[in-house]
């Protein structure tokens, strides 16, 4: 037991090492580097939303390098086919044809880090493949299964285009842990130095900042386990994050209310099973890496807009101002569902 | 007595005719300067009608030998003992544009009967004293205001005050007294649902509910507690926990001296609800409570 708490401490140092490290070549981004390092050791897969340019590429690289181990990468094009991710064939300079692995398959168990550009550009069947993998980390190819039991898919879109763009069907956003909105610094002192300082004009130097293969990735799955294990959470916590889950399918018995909504009609379907697991399962990582072993409310708190935001379904009528009534709705939630209550 | 009222008429008559002589002597125009005076164009005031007080208006014309006149204004004084003549002024004719002196008169003396009396004549110079127009004098009849033969008997005139009509005040003070009964009764109920409503407000401000309840609960049981959370969460108008304390001083600066206190117990709560139990040493809830409630009163003021 002693020796378990040792090997957490031991990798909860090597966390904060990922994560200062990433730090060191992505500024003004310290919220979104800390929730992509708890995505990571609650084994969740990561959404990434933002402007054109604030770095979303950069920071998923940057640790990709860190955790280590093989990493693959996949621009979403309209064109773009299932099969472009498990194989690719051409003709040899023999004049043979070739059958080689795609992306996907390429690197085998060793896979940890998938990153997909743009997901929203690939067509749904693309998507479809590529959100089995992330459930089951298997893909079945040329009459057997793959398995990737150590990948992470980091998957980026920007919010400012959306021509030619396949939206994520609800059950697809279900499968990514979190949702993150990466925003542009607002720091003046951050925002002067992006654009004058040489040094991040250069993403393949600044890379070169981040210390490569920090984790033993191929701990990392049991590393997870035993971070959700240690972590407990008291009746209360409990309480408070059923209450939450309620919160999310009725808000008016939390005396919730939106200005110009109409909140009986608003809510389609809240939190599902899933999205409550993945919450609790990143609380408890947050808890882990503040160095705790129980849950408190603020660990709740400091996942619940990355992991719930996109996770209420509303009604059609209100379904098209999400991006305004999905921030509200969950800081409203936050500010009134009361914990500790009996 | 009779012998002695005709003596009385006829002397103020001879009084008067001399002073009217002495008057138009006074105003009689110089023989010299007539030679170089033009007859004036004058609208003169009706001749009848007069008493004492009316204004008598003359205007004569600004006009020599079809020329412009340009005058040296007459004075405002007293003109025998009939007239006092105003400040003269000048007007000019809307229709043909051509200007008017305008002589006013007052008469300021009464006559004992109907009589006539004249407005004397006038010369007025230029401004350099080259010619002058003439203007002539014009007959006035007055009369005074009341018969002067007309006999009047003090005793008679002179009545004692008819007394006042008595209103009756009964009614009148009982209506007043009503209306300040329930003017009175008013205020006091108004004053009453004010104070009503005050310790009503003051009861229901956040710790004085939770101080209520905590009369009713062992100060160490986790409801005590979750009532000091609530109070927490209605003074800051949301849900506070440990890491959004700067709500609860933003919404209520006024808890700031307790800062400490405060964040003591939210650590303490966080670790009684969530971690291993309430340490050793926890502090009186109650007592925060008290102290939170005193603040809160005072702010509410």
């Amino acid at each position: 037991m002693a020796d378990d708490r040792e090997h957490l401490n031991e990798w909860r140092e090597r966390a904060l090492r990922v994560e200062a490290s990433v730090g060191n070549a992505i500024v003004g981004q310290r919220d979104t580097i800390r929730l992509i390092n708890v995505a990571l050791f609650a084994r969740g897969h990561v959404l990434l939303e933002g402007d054109v340019g604030v770095g979303k590429t950069t920071i998923l690289r940057a640790f990709a390098r860190a955790i280590g181990g093989a990493f693959e990468r996949i621009e979403g094009t309209i064109d773009l086919m299932p099969g472009d991710l498990i194989y690719h064939t051409y003709v040899d300079a023999d004049g043979k044809p070739r059958i080689e692995p795609g992306p996907l398959l390429r690197h085998g168990e060793q896979l940890t880090t998938f990153f997909f550009n743009e997901i929203n550009r690939a067509r749904p069947q693309v998507q479809s493949l590529m959100l089995r993998a992330m459930a089951e980390r298997s893909v079945s190819a040329f009459n057997r299964e793959y398995r990737f039991p150590y990948m992470l898919v980091f998957a980026d879109r920007n919010r400012v285009e959306r021509e030619e763009t396949f939206e994520l069907a609800s059950a697809a956003r279900d499968r990514f842990m979190f949702e993150l909105r990466m925003p542009t610094p607002t720091d003046e002192t951050i925002r002067r130095s992006l654009v004058f300082h040489p040094e991040f004009h250069d993403v393949d130097a600044l890379l070169e900042k981040v210390t490569p293969a920090i984790l033993p990735w191929r701990e990392l799955n049991e590393i997870g386990a035993a971070i959700q294990r240690s972590v407990t959470a008291s009746e209360a916590l409990e309480r408070y994050v059923m209450d939450l889950w309620t919160a999310t399918q009725s808000p008016k018995r939390f005396d919730i209310r939106l200005d110009g909504v109409d909140m009986d009609k608003l809510i389609l379907a809240g939190a599902s099973p899933r999205g409550m697991m993945a919450l609790t399962r990143a609380a408890r990582v947050v808890a882990w890496l503040d160095g705790r072993a129980h849950l408190v409310p603020d660990d709740i708190r400091a996942v619940v807009p990355a992991v719930l935001g996109h996770r209420i379904f509303f009604t059609p009528v209100y379904e098209l101002r999400r991006a305004q009534i999905a921030d509200a709705l969950v800081a409203e939630i936050l500010d009134k569902v009361p914990t500790p209550r009996s | 007595m009779a012998m002695r009222s005709a003596f009385l008429q006829i002397t103020i008559a001879y009084a008067w005719m001399t002073l009217a002589a002495a008057a138009s002597e006074q105003t009689a125009p110089d023989a010299v300067s007539l030679q170089h005076s033009v007859e004036a164009t004058v609208q003169q005031p009706r001749p009848f009608g007069y008493f004492i007080g009316d204004v008598l208006t003359q205007r004569v014309l600004l006009e020599a030998a079809g020329r412009e006149f340009a005058p040296a204004l007459p004075r405002a004084e007293r003109v025998g003992v009939w007239f006092e003549r105003r400040d003269p002024r000048i007007e000019t004719a809307d229709e043909d544009g051509k200007r008017w002196l305008v002589l006013e008169y007052q008469i300021v003396n009464a006559p004992r009967g109907v009589m006539t009396i004249e407005l004397p004549s006038l010369e007025i110079r230029d401004v350099v004293g080259e010619h002058a127009l003439f203007v002539p004098a014009q007959a006035i009849e007055v009369a005074p205001l009341t018969d002067p033969t007309a006999s009047i008997n003090v005793a008679q005139a002179l009545r004692a005050d008819r007394a006042s009509p008595l209103v009756p005040t009964r009614p009148i003070w009982r209506r007043a007294i009503a209306l300040g009964g329930a003017c009175a009764a008013a205020l006091a109920a108004w004053l009453t649902w004010i104070g009503w409503r005050n310790w009503l407000a003051r009861r229901e401000l956040p710790f004085a509910r939770a101080w209520v309840e905590l009369h009713m609960l062992d100060e160490h049981a986790p409801e005590a507690w979750q009532a000091v959370h609530r109070a927490f969460d209605r003074t800051a108008g949301r849900v506070v926990q440990r890491g959004t304390l700067a709500a609860l001083f933003q919404a209520a600066p006024h808890f700031s001296p307790l800062r400490t206190r405060i964040e003591q117990f939210y650590a303490q709560s966080s670790a009684l609800f969530f971690g291993a139990g309430l340490p050793d040493g926890a502090l009186s809830v109650r007592e925060l409570c008290r102290d939170l409630r005193r603040l809160e009163r005072r702010h509410e003021r």
